[in-house]
């Protein structure tokens, strides 16, 4: 599949600390990339040398094969960037007017957009009297204002309730699937990566893992025996069921409540890549 | 950039206590010169020997050029501010991330800033021009007042990109509100508004030689006051002339030579093209290592 961001070799040093060492991965055009990591991993300063708000020690990163152009590139920050003293179609005319939209298209999109995330209510409203999670929802709307290519999210479902977020991310899924939308994102949440398509896991500047989720889960998921006992929960990876029985036997029965067998989820393989060094699952 | 100045100008707006207070602050400042410092300027001048009919009318010409000065110089304030929250809040980096340049960027809060100030200095001048009208039935010439917002629109580009300049030195919230504070007095003394500038010890008068606003000042006193400094003075002999102007701000001295208006107006293009490139340097450093 054809990259629609490509990051060759990015190092980023900080008063000789280095955040980010030899990262080089692309973005497929239409994939739903997301970047993990604890805090720390250098997610952030990633997407800020993405974003063109830092400047990379060495390395490039090049869209579609050229340097990268702004009006293509959609951004929603970790923080609320809009402006409290305006309503939100202020805002979002006044950002676009920055990408040279003009005022009658302008308006066409930012109601396209207010209808699509449900906006209508409150679209006339100060920002500064929008909730938290309509303040995300009118980020989220003022990157998608110039129809870009690829959209940036840096944790940007971070305040938002469960039903607003699955609402957000049906929006984002529809544009991926119609327009060819590619999403980036980074979360905090384990559980928004089930729709990702790719993923890359950074562990201390470093990746530790980069490919699809389907390769990530066929490769690393492995069964696990689940222990739950009256003080502790005890997991323990298995080949096969034999070998659980083995395991089991060791164990005084009278203090086991339950014992299942699963597959390790996303989480338990995220935790070992950036808890393991040379995480061999 | 167009867009982007209309923002700032736009949340000024917004606030109404921004144009309130603007307006007070000008209205506040004349009046505490009519409370405290005209009696005390017009005795001065009285006491080094200066006694004319036109006395009163000199004083308040020349403290009035002082004032729209810094009027002028504090109206920037709240749109510099704007700047300063934009940086503190992370707003600016929704711009940064636009087809937009870090220096037209940096640039629309200076247009925004001179549209504020000049549009609060020449109404005050207005105001000015015609409390001078009902109270001394003085007109100003069409060529004076056409000098005068020259001088006044110079003064306020020099004050915007310095303060400019100070809110990017200092980028953060609490220290710019300090700061705040201490601008319109400190630009007051500057100027020689509330006291004389021939006063001050001459090492003082050096240094406030160098401050851009303390030259504006004084061209525009020469300005405002020179039809009147011929009556006061037509009946003094030339050599003691020197001393109503100097003490009084009109003409500044290096040395024992007097400044020309002609010499000042290059000063003052040779300081914006300076703070321009400043920002400019600026601008390419933040670019360079961000």
């Amino acid at each position: 599949m054809k990259s629609i961001l490509t990051i060759e070799h990015i190092k980023k040093e900080f008063h000789h600390h280095t955040v980010l060492k030899d990262i080089s991965f692309s973005i497929p055009k239409g994939s739903i990339f997301a970047i993990l990591g604890l805090n720390g991993a250098g997610k952030s300063t990633l997407l800020n040398i993405i974003m063109d708000l830092l400047k990379p020690t060495s390395g490039m990163i090049k869209m579609n094969g050229q340097t990268i152009s702004k009006d293509k590139i959609g951004i929603v920050f970790q923080e609320n960037t809009l402006d409290a003293e305006l309503t939100i179609y202020e805002n979002l005319f006044l950002r676009g007017k920055l990408y040279h939209i003009n005022k009658k298209q302008l308006h066409q999109r930012i109601l396209t957009l207010s209808h699509e995330f449900g906006m209508d209510a409150y679209l006339k409203k100060q920002y500064q009297c929008c909730s938290g999670g309509q303040k995300r929802i009118a980020m989220i709307a003022r990157a998608l204002l110039m129809n870009p290519e690829i959209i940036i999210m840096d944790e940007a479902t971070t305040a938002l309730d469960i039903e607003t977020r699955k609402k957000v991310w049906n929006v984002l899924l529809k544009r991926n699937q119609k327009q060819q939308l590619t999403i980036f994102f980074s979360s905090h949440y384990i559980e928004e990566a089930i729709y990702a398509t790719d993923l890359c896991i950074l562990k201390e500047g470093t990746i530790a893992y980069t490919g699809t989720y389907q390769n990530l889960i066929s490769e690393y998921s492995k069964k696990q025996l689940e222990i739950k006992m009256k003080d502790t929960t005890i997991k323990k990876e298995i080949t096969d069921t034999s070998s659980a029985f083995y395991y089991l036997k060791c164990l005084d029965f009278n203090k086991i409540d339950t014992i299942c067998i699963s597959n390790s989820n996303l989480e338990d393989i995220f935790l070992k890549l950036v808890h393991y060094e040379n995480a061999h699952l | 950039m167009k867009t982007l100045i209309y923002r700032h100008l736009k949340l000024f707006m917004k606030s109404p206590t921004n144009i309130i207070l603007s307006f007070l602050s000008s209205g506040v400042i004349l009046s505490l010169y009519f409370l405290f410092i005209r009696d005390f300027t017009i005795k001065a001048v009285r006491d080094y020997g200066f006694i004319s009919n036109y006395n009163d009318l000199f004083v308040d010409k020349l403290m009035t050029a002082g004032l729209l000065i810094v009027i002028g110089a504090t109206s920037i304030l709240p749109i510099i501010f704007i700047f300063v929250k934009d940086c503190y809040t992370g707003i600016i980096k929704d711009f940064i991330v636009t087809p937009i340049s870090y220096h037209k960027i940096l640039f629309s809060y200076f247009f925004a800033a001179l549209i504020v100030s000049a549009v609060i200095t020449f109404l005050v001048y207005f105001g000015i021009e015609l409390f001078f009208l009902l109270h001394y039935h003085d007109r100003d010439s069409i060529t004076i007042i056409i000098q005068s917002i020259f001088i006044l629109f110079l003064s306020n580009v020099i004050a915007s990109m310095l303060l400019l300049l100070v809110a990017l030195g200092i980028n953060q919230f609490t220290s710019f509100s300090t700061f705040q504070t201490l601008y319109g007095v400190v630009i007051g003394f500057f100027t020689g508004v509330y006291i004389p500038i021939g006063y001050y010890p001459n090492i003082i008068r050096n240094i406030f030689f160098y401050f851009p606003l303390c030259q504006t000042t004084s061209i525009l006193r020469n300005i405002q006051t020179n039809p009147i400094t011929t009556h006061i003075l037509e009946s003094y002999p030339k050599k003691i002339h020197s001393i109503l102007y100097e003490t009084f701000g009109i003409h500044l001295t290096v040395g024992n030579h007097v400044i020309s208006i002609q010499q000042q107006l290059w000063m003052m293009i040779i300081i914006i093209i300076l703070l321009n490139c400043i920002l400019l340097l600026f601008t390419s450093f933040k670019e360079f290592h961000k």
